[in-house]
């Protein structure tokens, strides 16, 4: 069984076709990537697996699971994580409790424990912070972990964010754009990174990209969209000998 | 604000210690009449100012949302109190307690009732709705027979006594002791940062399995229920209640207080609330000035410090020791 499977995906905003019938899957441990020019409907994919939009027809099935009509948090905590095109980090936390909203549901402490400093708040949140620490060492930003999440340069900004996302425990890591803003070099480190996270947490990527040297050495298939419709799909390979993708890139 | 570094058992004991002797020093001006009851009450006005502001910091700075009719739960606070203390069979000393549960359960309600629509959506509906709400419910307690309408509720009986002087101060100053407590651990805790993330981005909140609703309405109702209580010890303070004493003046004044002090800093709440109590009253002697110069104080910090007395920041005094103590080490390593 796919992990992630979505059939003859729609969305209609007003008389905008914002996607037709689209569909993919995602097997476990899998780096999937989806390409296609501006405007093509790649973060509105994103918007429905996590339930910001609601579709207007079709089906999502993940590990065999509904996600039509669940609710964004309760999603994210079926297993689904997200980072976003424009940074969404929490900007005026520390670096550390941006990572530990996300790991709210390793605590178990209710309200009033924590309001009045029970044992357990202490022991919980201490497990939590050693985590979270650990987190951060993925990207080496051990240094960062007391910093205002603002002042971190854009780079970090885009790499606290993966964190984020990883820290609440996902099994599919959504990746809208990574490299946006990155440098070649960066760029190139994030790939490696890219793969070590997915050999480390044991999880699939689907990532959207505009880097093709990113987008053609990471990912292992890919799904190219324009105007809302699936123009192609298969191996980096057969995506760069295909005429549409071509044409869509380049124009007729 | 990384709270397992520091000795945090440490700070604890100088905080305690701290409040107990500020307590002491206090009661004892008190008791023995060095306070004469006109500053007592001062005093007391701005404890219960305290706990209004933090409880409106609470939803307002640190989880975003503006509300206008915070006097609005007030209100319902102080009413369910009087009403209470008023018709019960049992001394004050019971009542009064059992009273100030109740003026927080029915404010807290109110929370509910209010929340559960305007927090279900994302923007600044809840002001709006508050501000209805405030309106609402002084329009409610202006016709009720209950209420005594706008002639309001006189005799409602104070604890504080000839022989007692400190008897209302005592519980505004350990309300307002354990609020700014729960307080901290609460924004300390997973819960607060829950709350502060959907200040800073509601959807990136929710994409990371935050329940933003029931956070919000969370944060909502226990300001609501804070402030309801602070409003029955309001009631009983002051004895005399009507409805006229909380119209959306006084949410302003609330609302004004909070964002002096900084949006999302506790402590900068209970400073400016005590500073906007106690200001007016020294000023009495240049009445005709008054108001003038209240202004223009705030247009001069709104001018000067956007961000409010504190912005987001914190101070402590056992913060401000460990800052002096490492400053003074700096200082002896860099002489050796």
């Amino acid at each position: 069984m796919h992990l992630l499977v979505i059939k003859d995906l729609s969305v209609i905003f007003g008389g905008l076709h914002a996607l037709n019938d689209f569909h993919m899957f995602v097997d476990d441990r899998e780096i999937v990537g989806l390409i296609g020019p501006n405007g093509a409907g790649k973060t509105t994919v994103f918007n429905l697996l996590t339930g910001v939009y609601a579709p207007s027809g079709g089906a999502i099935r993940f590990e065999g699971e509904s996600l039509i009509d669940k609710k964004p948090f309760q999603i994210n905590r079926i297993g689904i994580a997200r980072t976003f095109q424009n940074i969404r980090i929490f900007k005026n936390m520390t670096v550390l409790d941006n990572i530990k909203v996300a790991m709210q549901q390793d605590m178990k402490y209710t309200v009033l424990a924590g309001m009045t400093r029970m044992p357990f708040f202490w022991s919980e949140e201490k497990k939590v912070d050693a985590k979270a620490r650990k987190m951060l060492e993925i990207f080496d930003m051990e240094e960062t972990a007391e910093h205002t999440a603002a002042n971190l340069p854009y780079g970090l900004q885009r790499k606290l964010e993966i964190l984020r996302a990883l820290a609440s425990n996902p099994k599919l890591l959504l990746l809208d754009e990574p490299a946006a803003g990155m440098n070649p070099t960066e760029t190139r480190e994030l790939m490696e990174t890219i793969r070590k996270i997915r050999d480390d947490f044991k999880i699939a990527i689907l990532l959207i990209e505009h880097d093709m040297s990113l987008v053609m050495n990471v990912c292992e298939r890919l799904y190219v969209l324009d105007y809302g419709n699936l123009i192609a799909l298969g191996t980096p390979e057969q995506i760069r000998a295909n005429e549409k993708v071509i044409t869509a890139y380049l124009g007729s | 604000m990384n709270i397992l570094k520091k000795k945090t058992g440490v700070y604890y004991l100088i905080n305690a210690v701290l409040v107990a002797a500020l307590f002491l020093v206090l009661i004892i001006v008190i008791n023995t009449g060095t306070l004469n009851g006109y500053y007592t009450d001062i005093l007391t006005f701005a404890l219960i100012n305290i706990v209004l502001a933090v409880s409106l910091n609470l939803v307002t700075g640190i989880l975003g949302q503006l509300v206008l009719g915070h006097a609005g739960f007030m209100l319902v606070g102080a009413y369910a109190a009087a009403l209470f203390t008023k018709n019960s069979e049992l001394s004050l000393t019971v009542a009064f307690p059992i009273g100030l549960v109740l003026s927080g359960l029915f404010a807290a309600i109110c929370g509910v009732v209010i929340g559960l629509p305007a927090l279900r959506l994302r923007g600044d509906y809840l002001a709006i709705i508050t501000l209805g709400f405030g309106e609402i419910i002084r329009v409610i307690a202006n016709n009720l027979k209950i209420t005594n309408g706008a002639m309001g509720l006189r005799g409602i009986d104070s604890l504080s006594n000839r022989n007692n002087p400190g008897a209302m101060f005592t519980y505004a100053f350990f309300i307002a002791v354990v609020v700014i407590f729960l307080m901290f651990t609460f924004v300390r805790s997973r819960h607060g940062r829950a709350v502060i993330s959907i200040r800073e981005d509601e959807i990136a909140a929710e994409s990371m399995g935050i329940n933003t609703t029931y956070y919000k309405m969370f944060a909502f109702v226990l300001a609501a229920f804070i402030a309801g209580i602070a409003g029955g010890v309001y009631a009983h303070h002051v004895g005399v209640i009507d409805p006229a004493k909380f119209d959306f003046n006084r949410s302003v004044e609330i609302l004004i207080m909070v964002v002096l002090g900084g949006m999302g800093s506790i402590t900068g709440s209970v400073i400016s609330a005590s500073v906007l109590t106690i200001l007016p009253e020294l000023l009495r002697d240049f009445s005709q000035y008054r108001m003038l110069i209240y202004s223009v104080i705030l247009i001069c910090l709104m001018l000067f410090k956007p961000s409010g007395l504190l912005g987001r920041y914190e101070i402590s005094v056992p913060g401000l020791l460990h800052a002096l103590i490492k400053k003074i080490k700096n200082k002896k390593s860099g002489e050796v």
